[in-house]
């Protein structure tokens, strides 16, 4: 009899107040009492356990089997769990009940729309760094939805112990952005990229950024949904946080939020995944961490991390900056950046000596392979030789790019890429010099004179080549040249003495200015 | 000999008593004694009973609280540091969450309206008097009614069947609400 009121009891708390249940075996009057003595316990003691509530049993969700709590957020907890029929182990995110007892209902409808809000704009986007979203169910204390189950750690975790070199973490920011991009793209902004929200593929090492929990259409906005600023204050940005601390009404928080902030957050993000450590100093609340990102008191502003390269160091800066149109205008634009760096040639890593070889031996024998062409045309020697001496240059050129790219670091594609531009030189000015010879009909003197300023504009055309993934200032080097071929046609027993010389202060310049030959 | 110091502190034992069984979830039970917890706080408070006395009684009430969150926290990180197993179950946040939120509920009565005031001094009589009924009655009610379990998993922790269980409730709630209405409080 007990029993079956205790049962029906807690029937009636699961079910809703609109349906209740009858109660044939209960004898009515026994049962007002015992209800009266319930509700004078229960009225007393519910507030209590709605502040005590610890989901600590996971809930039950039709498809899925052993569910096993992995992670606890702001808003939701995530269950590893096992598919029913497919047996394939999913992640499940259900809002945490928790967050919903204790609040007024408007505020709770906001979360539970927040929630649903999450499964849509996620499964809205299709990418392959984004945790794609496979089903959205509904249950008792509301909806939950599962996604794919990243067996790894997040990129906190990661740079918190500190396992991830420069290039591997610029190699995940870069993909990160790419999907930010993508996300941009359909009008949505993430708000609330962190480490804590990239995880990690353990086996294919893919980077997948997770949590759309406080992203947003960008222009789209429900009525009385609208978000008033959330976020995680060491990764927003400064705009926000100024919302923030003024307490901006959520309608106008909307207008603040843009893809710049997203930005700032990715490279705030970079910043600390390369520097192990929270932009913000230690030991600050979140309402003292606001205004360090207002007043600009954060560790990327005052102290330099001597572990963070430098090309990395100014791609973070330019996404940190104050100001938000002094930023990156799109992801993409960041993950351009991030994969020049990447593919940045660094020859002299492993290879010391290289700036000392070009300076002192390359230019050198550059400048004496002109002004032995010059010589032996003043000899008449036997025009073989003068051709030998012409193009003798290119044997230490292309001796110390076989040499350095035994012990370089550089990637395969910059080393291709240089083989190529050179052979490519080397080809055009072969075949050029043959043309020359052919059409100056046996005359060294006048073969020369026509092919120099030739020979000039391929090395010209082969820097301006250069410039796209090399050095920027290579440009330069090709205007020097085409003018070259100009200054060329002054004085042609000269103009062999003369490019010489230019080709050798070409290789100094390079040896001295190319970030790529420096010792670090 | 009690001194008013004492006296003062000791009307919150049975009420710390509660709180502390209720926070001590299935899980912990049986490595954690509420008892040890609550006594440990009150020695705590003893080692200071100098600065605290003349404290008026809410902020006692709530520096006692606050200290038996600490010993229960300290409690629960030592033994995460020993029990593999507990590490996957137990999350000091949460625990620490759950404290805070029922400081929020516990506190109000410094600026809210007189009936949540009322209310409260309610909640704590009731609070108090789980430790007058007996222990197997106290741990069903503290489970059913402060912790939210279901009938199955009360009888499966008090080891006894399920009618068993629910008659220990149904006495359990009698009893308090009897004491209750002996103070006057209904």
């Amino acid at each position: 009899m007990l029993v079956e009121f205790e049962r029906q009891i807690e029937n009636d708390a699961a079910s809703s107040d609109s349906q209740r249940l009858e109660w044939p075996l209960l004898d009515a009057v026994n049962f007002e009492q015992h209800k009266k003595l319930f509700q004078i316990i229960d009225d007393l003691a519910s507030p209590i356990r709605t502040a005590l509530c610890i989901a600590e049993s996971p809930p039950t969700i039709s498809d899925y089997c052993e569910l096993e709590e992995i992670g606890r957020g702001g808003m939701g907890v995530v269950y590893r769990a096992k598919h029913v029929k497919t047996l394939r182990t999913d992640a499940i995110k259900v809002i945490r009940p928790d967050r919903l007892a204790n609040v007024d209902p408007e505020r709770a409808m906001q979360l539970r729309y927040r929630f649903e809000q999450e499964s849509r704009l996620a499964a809205r986007v299709a990418h392959q760094h984004i945790v794609p979203v496979y089903q959205v169910g509904e249950m008792e204390t509301g909806i939950w939805f599962s996604m794919l189950y990243v067996d790894g750690p997040t990129l906190h975790e990661c740079s918190n112990v500190k396992s991830l070199t420069p290039e591997k973490t610029a190699r995940v920011i870069e993909c990160i952005a790419r999907a930010v991009e993508t996300v941009h793209r359909h009008g949505i902004l993430h708000g609330d990229i962190k480490p804590h929200n990239i995880l990690l593929e353990r086996e294919t090492e893919r980077p997948l950024i997770s949590d759309f929990g406080l992203a947003e259409f960008e222009t789209l906005r429900p009525d009385g949904y609208a978000s008033g600023i959330a976020g995680t204050p060491a990764y927003m940005a400064p705009e926000l946080a100024m919302a923030a601390l003024s307490r901006v009404g959520s309608n106008d928080a909307g207008s603040i939020r843009s893809v710049s902030s997203d930005i700032y957050s990715l490279g705030a993000t970079l910043w600390s995944a390369l520097a192990g450590c929270s932009p913000c100093y230690e030991g600050r609340n979140q309402q003292e961490q606001l205004e360090d990102v207002v007043s600009r008191n954060m560790i990327f502003a005052g102290t330099k991390i001597e572990c963070i390269p430098l090309g990395l160091e100014r791609i973070c800066q330019k996404c940190l900056e104050f100001e938000p149109s002094a930023r990156y205008h799109s992801a993409a634009e960041l993950a351009n950046d991030l994969a020049v760096w990447l593919n940045r040639p660094s020859w002299n890593r492993h290879f010391p000596g290289l700036r000392t070889l070009l300076v002192l031996v390359v230019a050198p024998v550059l400048a004496s392979s002109g002004i032995l062409v010059s010589f032996l045309l003043r000899m008449e020697v036997n025009e073989v030789w003068i051709w030998l001496a012409m193009l003798w240059g290119y044997g230490p050129l292309f001796a110390t790019f076989s040499a350095s790219q035994r012990s370089s670091q550089a990637t395969e594609a910059a080393r291709r890429e240089l083989w190529s531009v050179w052979i490519g030189h080397c080809c055009a000015s072969i075949a050029c010099l043959t043309a020359c010879r052919i059409l100056s009909q046996d005359d060294p003197i006048r073969t020369v004179e026509i092919f120099y300023p030739c020979w000039a504009a391929i090395s010209s055309v082969t820097f301006f080549a250069k410039s796209g993934n090399f050095w920027i200032a290579y440009r330069w080097f090709g205007v020097a040249w085409s003018l070259a071929a100009i200054v060329l046609t002054i004085d042609r027993l000269f103009s062999p003495t003369i490019f010489g010389i230019f080709a050798a202060i070409t290789c100094v310049v390079t040896a001295r200015g190319d970030k790529a030959f420096d010792e670090k | 000999m009690q001194t008013p110091f004492e006296k003062d502190i000791q009307r919150f034992r049975p009420i710390l008593l509660s709180i502390a069984e209720a926070m001590i979830s299935p899980t912990l039970r049986g490595h954690l004694e509420a008892s040890d917890l609550v006594q440990q706080t009150f020695l705590e408070a003893h080692c200071n009973a100098e600065k605290l006395a003349g404290t008026e009684s809410a902020p006692l009430f709530g520096w006692l609280r606050i200290c038996l969150k600490n010993n229960l926290l300290d409690a629960v990180k030592h033994l995460k540091s020993q029990k593999n197993d507990l590490k996957r179950q137990m999350r000091i946040s949460e625990l620490a969450e759950s404290f805070d939120r029922m400081e929020q509920l516990l506190v109000a009565d410094q600026t809210s309206p007189s009936q949540i005031a009322e209310r409260n001094e309610q909640i704590l009589i009731l609070l108090a008097l789980l430790q007058e009924i007996p222990p197997d009655q106290k741990t069903a009610v503290i489970m059913k009614h402060l912790r939210g379990c279901s009938l199955k998993e009360i009888a499966e922790e008090l080891n006894r069947s399920e009618s068993a269980t629910a008659g220990l409730l149904h006495r359990g709630r009698q009893n308090l609400v009897a004491a209750m209405e002996s103070r006057g409080q209904v």
